[in-house]
């Protein structure tokens, strides 16, 4: 399979936080949800493929190159959205344009005022009077005005309304038509990502805790609900996580090696996170 | 590079009329005073501010860390710094010799001197202060900023108190022949600096 991005065994250590030999793999034409709570470690890796910050150890690829060695060769084909906008906040979207088209050798004006009209930003607009939803729309925008054949997203749904939300999604769908592109994007939203992702990376206290298919892991977990003496009869190897409260015992569990007659919902995504935490937690 | 540069520019150009009246008032001051450095001072002031301030608002919205994810390097990043100082020290320097040979007609080799003077130690203060922005930041960098500002004159307070004397302007002569040269080399060695410390940054 070729992959659009590869993290291999990629550490990164700080007085206080260490991001542990993590393994990531996004195949080309697919989008992968980078999920974690706060603090997990989402923007440290996100900086570590941008090599904004120096990798201890391990080895990354973008697009199926060294992201060291020859990241120069292939900034055009990335588009990368930070958790903010960072433009100097006196520009507006009419000079940043202009800015862009000395930036990037295959900038597309036209693609960039279709977004900007789509978008009703005002071309005449200062930065500093945006909203948080224009700010993430423009930083979109310019992302997308260009060859990017890869988008990599740090929280760039969060804050943001609903409404706003959903056409950012849509404009993800149909960045994706196109197979050689491929999607990049942490968030703690879990909702927005379950609903257009591919594959679900799960990181917690800096380590990976699974990187699957979306629909193989939808398919694997369930939330099984039973009295304790029930439980105490299920196989602990199938039990991921346990909840317990007065009405009895809720348990994320592996719904196909569990043998017997029990009560078992679907488990999406954010339970299957929050069993994970509370497990870790214990 | 030049988007760079043009990115800084438009967001300067958002208080240029601050600027512009604050030169126009500092001109007829010094025309009112006769003193005409007063002038060349302040344009001196502005042209190592500006770039600074630019770097101060890249700095506040976190700008760096977004180019570097564009076909742009960190050596783009500090290059492009150093060019707009210098479009400053330039515009600085074009606009007090245009006063000098209008208004300073009666004094003008003097005052020619004086522009050229200050042209240099506009280059210089960049070339000292740049890597220090680079290595802390414009928040942290800010009081050891000021601390280089002042540390030329302090010690010359300091020498003339401590009833050392100081050398006569014949004596200077030389150095001022020598000086251009000097100061390319030291403009172009804090280039270098500014460069390998900008290279360890992590954002």
């Amino acid at each position: 399979m070729e992959y659009a991005l590869t993290l291999e065994n990629v550490t990164k250590e700080y007085k206080d936080f260490k991001l542990d030999h993590i393994n990531v793999y996004l195949p080309k034409g697919c989008i992968m949800g980078f999920i974690g709570e706060n603090g997990a470690g989402k923007s440290t890796t996100i900086k570590l493929i941008m090599d904004l910050v120096k990798r201890d150890e391990g080895k990354i690829t973008i697009l199926g190159k060294d992201n060291k060695t020859e990241l120069n060769s292939i900034k055009e084909n990335i588009g990368v959205v930070m958790n903010e906008l960072c433009f100097p906040e006196n520009l507006n979207a009419r000079e940043i344009n202009k800015i862009m088209k000395k930036v990037y050798k295959t900038w597309d004006e036209d693609q960039f005022h279709s977004f900007i009209q789509k978008f009703s930003i005002a071309e005449s607009k200062l930065i500093k009077e945006y909203s948080r939803g224009m700010k993430m729309k423009l930083a979109i925008a310019v992302a997308l005005s260009h060859d990017s054949k890869i988008l990599i997203l740090d929280e760039a749904t969060s804050g943001l309304d609903p409404i706003v939300r959903e056409e950012i999604l849509d404009i993800f769908l149909e960045f994706i038509q196109d197979e050689s592109h491929s999607i990049f994007v942490s968030s703690h939203i879990i909702s927005d990502l379950e609903k257009i992702c591919d594959y679900i990376t799960f990181i917690h206290k800096g380590k990976i805790v699974l990187s699957e298919p979306k629909d193989e892991l939808l398919e694997r977990y369930g939330i099984l609900k039973c009295t304790e003496e029930e439980f105490e009869q299920v196989n602990p190897a199938v039990i991921k996580g346990v909840r317990k409260n007065k009405f009895g015992i809720e348990a994320l569990v592996l719904k196909n090696e569990l043998k017997g007659n029990y009560v078992i919902d679907k488990a999406d995504i954010e339970d299957i996170m929050i069993f994970y935490i509370k497990e870790q937690m214990v | 590079m030049t988007g760079l540069i043009l990115k800084d520019i438009y967001n300067l150009k958002r208080h240029s009329k601050v600027y512009v009246i604050l030169l126009i008032f500092y001109f007829f001051l010094s025309r009112a005073n006769g003193n005409a450095t007063m002038f060349s001072s302040m344009l001196s002031i502005l042209a190592v501010m500006l770039p600074i301030t630019a770097m101060a608002y890249d700095e506040k919205n976190n700008w760096d860390r977004y180019a570097l994810t564009m076909p742009l390097s960190r050596k783009d990043l500090v290059l492009s710094r150093y060019i707009l100082g210098l479009i400053f020290a330039l515009i600085a320097f074009i606009i007090s010799i245009v006063s000098s040979l209008l208004f300073n007609k009666e004094l003008l080799m003097e005052s020619i001197i004086a522009d050229i003077s200050i042209l240099s130690s506009v280059l210089l203060l960049i070339a000292f202060v740049f890597p220090v922005l680079f290595k802390f930041g414009i928040e942290k960098g800010r009081t050891l900023m000021i601390i280089i500002l002042f540390a030329p004159t302090m010690l010359l307070v300091f020498l003339s108190n401590l009833g050392i004397k100081l050398p006569d302007e014949e004596a200077l002569k030389p150095l001022l022949y020598f000086s251009p040269v000097a100061i390319i080399i030291i403009f172009i060695l804090s280039i270098f600096v500014s460069i390998s410390i900008y290279n360890k940054k992590e954002f």
